[in-house]
């Protein structure tokens, strides 16, 4: 919800911008629909998984069910303690991480967004 | 929750770039803050296991004990441009079963009558692009703990009442008639406290310069509680005489 009415905001920001200042508006909303959709797949893997899991779980758990929640042009990725399931693209189109120190151990959940 | 941001300063000056910047910080933020409180409050849980699965509680003051749980737990840093703080309270909880929408920390989310309830409260402040994006929230959740205090006290009452009586029916100084007494009375007790989930181990000796009074003991234990961070035994202590 709370991711809802922020993204909501942030789009008529870019409302705003796009009305006075068109030059490179589309790039920018392109941009911002892209992180956007990131965070949005972030918050609900955690939400998804839990703190619990994230916390205490093996990492093959988070990663299946990270692999889950993919799909061909976005990709999720649980790194625990610096060590990721998956390679990273070589040219995403956006990327977007959320850490959680979490008890014992800190895990990254990072999500790409690969071109399709 | 209170998000302030400046971005009509951004779009007036019509940087386009700029403004979808402070717009990703402002949703970055919401996630950020949703997740501090979950971190939070799982520390908490954690920090409570540990009390309890380290600590013996006492059936002599089971209450205080239970207050014992209540700690702080506080994260702060800087995460993609976003530095953020949260600082939680937990403290034992008395009002009653309810439910709570802390998803994330499923399955010990909300008060449940039967177990440890727990209150956090948390404190998120994040600030983001230089200032130019301000966020707050307090968030308060029920939480539990799936010990089950009220048994315990059930069984610190039956156990030591059922031992002290037995005890009292016998002639004293008559370490035999002790012996005998004691048999009796603790499978019964045994039973009672399996039936409500822990095991029940007791004791005893004579006391005094005469042996003219018994000393007795118990140890309940709630085996395979299932806590955030995996299983734990909960113990409870118990001791009476009598003359």
């Amino acid at each position: 919800m709370d991711i809802a009415v922020g993204t909501g905001y942030a789009v008529i920001c870019l409302m705003l911008v796009s009305a006075m200042n068109p030059i490179g508006s589309e790039e920018a909303g392109s941009q911002l629909s892209s992180q956007s959709r990131l965070d949005s797949a972030i918050g609900g893997y955690v939400r998804s998984v839990g703190m619990v899991a994230l916390a205490y779980s093996p990492q093959e758990d988070l990663c299946h069910a990270a692999a889950e929640m993919s799909n061909s042009t976005l990709v999720l990725d649980p790194i625990v303690d610096g060590n990721g399931c998956l390679s990273a693209p070589q040219s995403p189109v956006a990327t977007s991480s959320l850490s959680l120190s979490l008890p014992g151990r800190t895990v990254v959940v990072e999500a790409w967004l690969a071109r399709e | 929750m209170l998000l302030v941001a400046n971005s009509a300063a951004v779009v007036g000056e019509g940087d386009a770039a700029e403004a979808t910047q402070l717009a990703h910080l402002e949703s970055h933020e919401l996630l950020l803050g949703d997740a501090l409180v979950g971190e939070a409050s799982l520390q908490f849980l954690s920090q409570a296991q540990g009390y309890l699965a380290s600590e013996p509680a006492d059936c002599a003051s089971l209450p205080q004990y239970l207050e014992g749980v209540a700690s702080n737990a506080s994260l702060s840093g800087n995460q993609d441009g976003v530095d953020y703080s949260v600082a939680a309270v937990g403290s034992r909880w008395s009002g009653g079963a309810a439910g709570d929408n802390l998803t994330t920390l499923a399955p010990f989310a909300g008060a449940d009558e039967t177990s440890l309830d727990v209150r956090v409260v948390a404190v998120v402040n994040e600030t983001a692009g230089g200032g130019a994006v301000l966020w707050f929230k307090e968030e308060s959740h029920l939480l539990h703990i799936p010990i089950a205090p009220e048994s315990a006290a059930s069984l610190c009452a039956s156990t030591l009442g059922g031992l002290g009586q037995a005890f009292g029916q016998v002639p004293p100084c008559n370490a035999t008639s002790d012996a005998a007494a004691f048999s009796a009375a603790l499978p019964p007790l045994v039973e009672e406290a399996s039936s409500l989930g822990f095991t029940l181990d007791a004791g005893w000796s004579l006391g005094g310069s005469e042996g003219c009074y018994v000393s007795y003991w118990v140890t309940l234990v709630e085996p395979g509680v299932e806590g955030v961070a995996g299983g734990f035994d909960w113990t409870v202590l118990g001791a009476g005489e009598a003359a």
